[in-house]
């Protein structure tokens, strides 16, 4: 891997970089309503009507509910449902991608609750019910893995945003820690002694709090499968596929910054912020582009995967080769 | 086992992971990302080749069986056809002979250059595997041959630095290609000692 640099001094590309990502994130914030604008298709449920004058109504395999968009906000189609449901991370369960879903079925996520402590004036024990009462709208969001392929999912569920006003972090709140549930029992893959189980993961607060950062509670108009991170997960669209941790048990609003399983695990390879950046090298690959799943060649990575209009401002004056 | 039967015998065994492969795709269906799916197969495919082909002699020494010696050319080029398929599945499907995205790939990521190494170490023993070539070279055959080492030590290099943090597989191939290795030099060195006396 090469070294980071250990000089102060930012290199001139980089702060070139910056001043970009002030500039759109300026001429964003002139144009865009926050939460909406990334997700215009989101807000559209009637599908639009074809050449012919009939409603474009996607056909759906089995399996799959209904869903409004087609495609994200830059017009790319959503990746097929079977893809969707068929390939998945998550090593609580194997580590083969395809073999998830079978490894998965039959998880059972009922009962389950949430917690939500920490530095909160009101912290309390949540019924999945009562989680699912926050909402439950559309967003259509790209996930780019960490490893260099990527795919554009219709999620459904509501900002955490609404889950933390509900617990009313203190002044004192700088990060958001999450923890999957730990229960080798179902969770066979937590057996491998690779990892420091449970899966954790961790947000700035203000990360944490923006309209973008989804809790995912269904995909394709369907509940969550347990393969996608049943019965709930997280969805930040920005950063690599892994910040998304899934089946989350627990929310803790801290002061110091969480250590991440990854992070753990392979701290030079893995950040805290991960957030999406074709500039910044993986140290075993090149994060400059992606396979969309489905196809042949590679599509140019975007910065924090195309949502710099609205989350740059988030990061500004940070050298983000040093945060990665 | 006639040499015909050994040559067969050779045939299968490099056939075996391309066999395997079929019954993947029938008993699981198709791949979801085929590309990766594609890359992984031949990848493994032409490494298990390889230590095969580095098998042979070995065996033929151990088990006193020298026309098993014919098994080596067969095994090699297989080895080498399966590096080939994992190459052109990189350049066509991976990234669709876009030589901007593949030279900026290859050249930031060690394992890439590992790998990109071992094929070009694997080129000239393949061309000069012909009994035609052997007869040319004389001697000097055997030393080129040699290479055959440095490539797949720069193959398994390839897969340690891929994984991402089960390497119990990638060392295990090293450790078997360590073994045939010493197995080489060990009666070179009865060789030596024979000659120093």
């Amino acid at each position: 891997m090469p070294p980071i640099p250990s000089s102060e001094i930012t290199p001139e590309a980089l702060f070139w970089n910056r001043r970009r990502f002030m500039q759109t994130a300026l001429a964003g914030a002139a144009l865009t309503i926050p939460g909406c604008a990334a997700t215009p298709s989101a807000t559209n449920p009637t599908p639009a009507p074809d050449a012919s004058g009939a409603p474009v109504v996607p056909t759906l395999p089995a399996g799959q509910g209904t869903v409004a968009g087609t495609s994200d906000e830059l017009g790319q189609p959503l990746t097929d449902f079977a893809a969707v449901t068929g390939y998945n991370n998550y090593y609580e369960f194997t580590t083969d991608k395809q073999a998830v879903a079978a490894a998965a079925a039959g998880f059972v996520t009922n009962p389950w609750t949430v917690q939500v402590d920490g530095l909160v004036a009101k912290p309390r024990q949540f019924a999945l019910e009562d989680i699912l009462k926050l909402g439950n709208e559309e967003r259509i969001y790209r996930l780019r893995c960490v490893e260099g392929w990527s795919m554009v999912i219709p999620w459904s569920g509501f900002s955490l945003n609404k889950l933390l006003a509900l617990v009313e972090p203190t002044s004192a709140a700088k990060y958001v820690r999450f923890e999957t549930l730990n229960d080798p029992e179902r969770m066979p893959g937590q057996k491998e002694p690779w990892y420091t189980w449970p899966y954790a993961e961790g947000l700035r607060l203000d990360e944490a709090m923006h309209d973008l950062t989804l809790m995912a509670t269904g995909v394709y108009g369907n509940p969550l499968p347990p393969q996608n991170g049943a019965p709930l997960r997280l969805a930040v669209p920005w950063k690599y596929g892994f910040k998304s941790i899934k089946s989350i048990v627990r929310i803790t609003l801290t002061d110091t910054q969480p250590t991440s399983l990854w992070m753990a695990a392979a701290p030079d390879e893995y950040g805290f912020y991960a957030n999406v950046n074709p500039r910044v090298d993986h140290p075993r690959w090149s994060q400059a582009d992606e396979r969309r799943i489905g196809d042949t060649g590679r599509r140019q990575t975007l910065m924090f995967n195309g949502y710099a209009d609205a989350v740059a401002s988030l990061y500004t004056g940070m050298d983000l080769r040093k945060f990665y | 086992m006639n040499r015909l039967s050994i040559r067969i015998s050779a045939h299968i065994i490099g056939l075996i992971p391309l066999l395997w492969y079929a019954s993947t795709l029938w008993r699981h269906g198709w791949p979801l990302d085929p590309v990766a799916s594609y890359i992984a197969a031949s990848g493994t495919a032409a490494l298990q080749l390889l230590v095969a082909s580095l098998a042979v002699t070995p065996v033929q020494r151990l088990s006193g069986r020298s026309a098993l010696g014919v098994m080596r050319r067969p095994l090699g080029l297989y080895a080498f056809a399966y590096t080939m398929a994992h190459l052109l599945v990189y350049l066509m499907l991976d990234y669709a002979w876009n030589w901007q995205q593949i030279s900026q790939n290859i050249f930031s990521k060690r394992h890439l250059i590992a790998g990109l190494l071992a094929t070009l170490l694997f080129i000239p023993l393949a061309l000069t595997s012909t009994t035609g070539w052997q007869k040319r070279l004389g001697r000097w055959w055997k030393h080129l041959h040699r290479i055959v080492y440095g490539a797949a030590g720069l193959a398994v290099l390839h897969y340690v630095w891929l994984v991402k943090s089960d390497t119990r597989i990638p060392y295990l191939y090293a450790t078997v290609i360590g073994i045939l290795l010493l197995m080489r030099l060990l009666p070179l060195r009865k060789v030596l000692h024979a000659q120093s006396r």
